[in-house]
């Protein structure tokens, strides 16, 4: 075999400073195009042609050799912020004893306690009890911006608030207070613009915002928010947060009714995460997926990618999200006309709920299993399945403006005058859960 | 207090502390030549970084590259603040726009360690060096401002470039 001649790193230079009394400069060019090596010499070659063609790069190796200048001060800062968290644990143990109104009582008898590491830890506080409690979280967050608007250091004060109404927006949003959660998100954005540190909360504002926005329904916003938040905090490196985000971009695209697109980017999402270490949004995307293509009619897949979530549920214990997928998998079983495996799918799911305890989510089963039985015509099955879910909710503790719809889905159905529209109207309402808007009859049902 | 509190401490000032001496070039090459952000601003621009670097710290991933990621995010950031606070609110194009963390990174060192190189050729051939590639003369014009024959101007370009190459790969190579 005849051995392949490579261009020496001179020819390749006087070829890129095109130096025809070098180098031919027109037989290079066509040489690099059929030898690799050449061809990546040449790359490294223009690479350093860049480099050094740079005024940065002149500008640094003209300018005085730089000593790492003291770190002291942000180590202080560092200590500081330690020795706050210390105390804050013992004052926050004394704090949670006294009713909110008695705070301010404290912070006079206890000046020293008022820290940026005080607020930090009410903040964590808080974000604790976000799923459990969120009446009670809110109570700690306005708590803590009452306190933190008089820590004498700006930044911390600014960056502190700027988390508390963060997470105030947060709280609104499961109280399903709305537009009270996104007033909380410009309160917080209007913060962080004004520290200079700011941009990675902001993103976070950005995301929470998206998260609001879904649960209001406009989805179109939601998925601009998602977005731009993607990419702030991609500037960061933060792929985790970028897969969350782009999570949510995916859910509201579905929702939105492009789920198409949708799953286009759960399958990109879900690439990404084979080569992390989030087994818990491996799992959800999987599921989200399966929800994608179970509307979109690919049963087949629907199934597969809801088998794969269970299993990955199943590794982590997730015994709530198991039975969501089932919820899932008895929704294809309807859709691809096996009704009787699909009703005792959902009737299981159900059960299963209310066993851990989850009424709400029991609930939504129920209200999908009157839907299905409304559907199939079973009037005297679909009332008491719709009582039924009405009696659940009630058990979750569902305010006035939602038994109010309950009811009247209830009543309708023992009337048999109720439709699946009718089922899909009422659960679109539970599910916004609006307090401040009235359950109002939809004409096109009543 | 419970000791685990203090060794929480310790590593967290250590990670700081570590984080900096592995960064601090890398963010200091941005803020001052990528974001032109004045040499007496540069270290204040940085500090705040790390500070909000640590109390975002149990946020920022444990590898070398998250936190040079999250922390070449945070200077952009801050410079881009830097400047809205003195230009206003408008900011030119190539200053706002998002960037990609680790391509930034990467050419920052790059940059910064080619530099070193330039630093450490000797001044003759440094001179030529930027007549050529930083100026834009030609070879004949170098020739002549520098009283040489066109080939022996040709040929020290050449032999000047293949040396600050050989050392920058080497440079890369130990650095990596």
């Amino acid at each position: 075999m005849k051995a392949h001649w490579h261009y020496s790193t001179a020819d390749l230079l006087a070829y890129l400073d095109e130096d025809t009394e070098v180098v031919d400069v027109a037989a290079v060019a066509v040489a690099v195009t059929s030898c690799a090596t050449c061809a990546e010499r040449l790359r490294d070659l223009e690479g350093l042609g860049r480099l050094i063609k740079g005024q940065d790069t002149w500008d640094e190796a003209d300018g005085p050799v730089t000593q790492l200048p003291s770190i002291m001060h942000v180590l202080t800062e560092s200590d500081r912020i330690a020795r706050e968290k210390r105390l804050a644990e013992r004052d926050f143990a004394a704090l949670r004893e006294e009713p909110f109104e008695m705070w301010s009582a404290y912070f006079l008898a206890h000046p020293e306690a008022r820290t940026e590491g005080l607020a930090r830890y009410i903040i964590g506080a808080a974000i604790a009890e976000l799923d459990r409690r969120p009446a009670y979280a809110l109570a700690l967050l306005d708590a803590v911006d009452a306190f933190a608007a008089e820590l004498s250091d700006w930044h911390s004060q600014l960056e502190c608030r700027s988390d508390a109404w963060k997470n105030r927006a947060n709280a609104l949003r499961m109280l399903g207070r709305y537009e009270e959660a996104l007033d909380a998100t410009v309160t917080a954005e209007r913060f962080a613009k004004a520290i200079p540190t700011g941009a990675f909360l902001l993103a976070q504002i950005v995301y929470t915002r998206g998260t609001v926005l879904f649960k209001m329904g406009r989805f179109a916003d939601a998925i601009v928010s998602a977005r731009d938040a993607s990419l702030r905090f991609a500037e960061y490196g933060d792929t985790a947060r970028v897969i969350h985000a782009r999570n949510l971009e995916a859910i509201a695209l579905t929702e939105q009714g492009d789920v198409a697109e949708g799953l286009r980017v759960y399958l990109l999402i879900a690439r990404q995460l084979e080569h992390g270490e989030d087994a818990q949004m491996a799992a959800r995307v999987a599921e989200n997926i399966a929800v994608a293509h179970r509307r979109l009619g690919a049963y087949n897949d629907a199934r597969a990618y809801a088998h794969a979530a269970q299993e990955q549920y199943l590794k982590l214990g997730a015994a709530s999200e198991i039975i969501r997928v089932d919820w899932t998998l008895g929704l294809i079983d309807l859709q691809t006309g096996e009704t009787a495996a699909g009703l005792a799918r959902l009737r299981t799911a159900a059960a299963a709920f209310e066993t851990l305890d989850m009424v709400a989510d029991a609930g939504f089963v129920k209200l999908a299993l009157t839907e299905e039985l409304l559907r199939i015509e079973e009037w005297s099955e679909a009332g008491m399945m719709a009582a039924q879910a009405a009696e659940t909710f009630a058990r979750a503790g569902a305010k006035l403006h939602l038994t109010t719809a309950l009811s009247f889905l209830r009543e309708a159905v023992q009337q048999r005058s109720a439709t699946v529209e009718l089922v899909q109207y009422v659960r679109d309402y539970v599910t916004a859960d609006e307090e401040d808007r009235r359950f109002e009859p939809p004409s096109r049902v009543q | 207090m419970p000791d685990h509190t203090n060794a929480e401490t310790l590593l967290r000032s250590e990670r700081a502390e570590a984080a900096y001496r592995a960064h601090y070039d890398v963010l200091r090459f941005i803020v001052a030549r990528r974001f032109h952000i004045p040499a007496d601003e540069v270290c204040g621009v940085i500090h705040d970084v790390f500070l909000s670097f640590l109390r975002n710290e149990a946020k920022v991933g444990r590898s070398l590259a998250d936190e040079r990621a999250w922390l070449v995010g945070g200077v952009c950031n801050a410079s881009r603040y830097y400047w809205r606070k003195h230009r206003g609110e408008e900011l030119p194009a190539d200053i706002d726009q998002y960037v990609d963390p680790s391509a930034v990174a990467e050419d920052a060192m790059a940059r910064l360690l080619l530099a070193a190189v330039l630093r450490g050729l000797p001044e003759r051939c440094r001179d030529l060096l930027r007549k050529r590639y930083s100026e834009g003369y030609t070879p004949d014009e170098i020739a002549a401002i520098a009283s040489l024959a066109r080939g022996s101007a040709k040929n020290l370009i050449s032999k000047c470039l293949l040396a600050a190459r050989a050392a920058f790969s080497r440079l890369r190579r130990t650095s990596s």
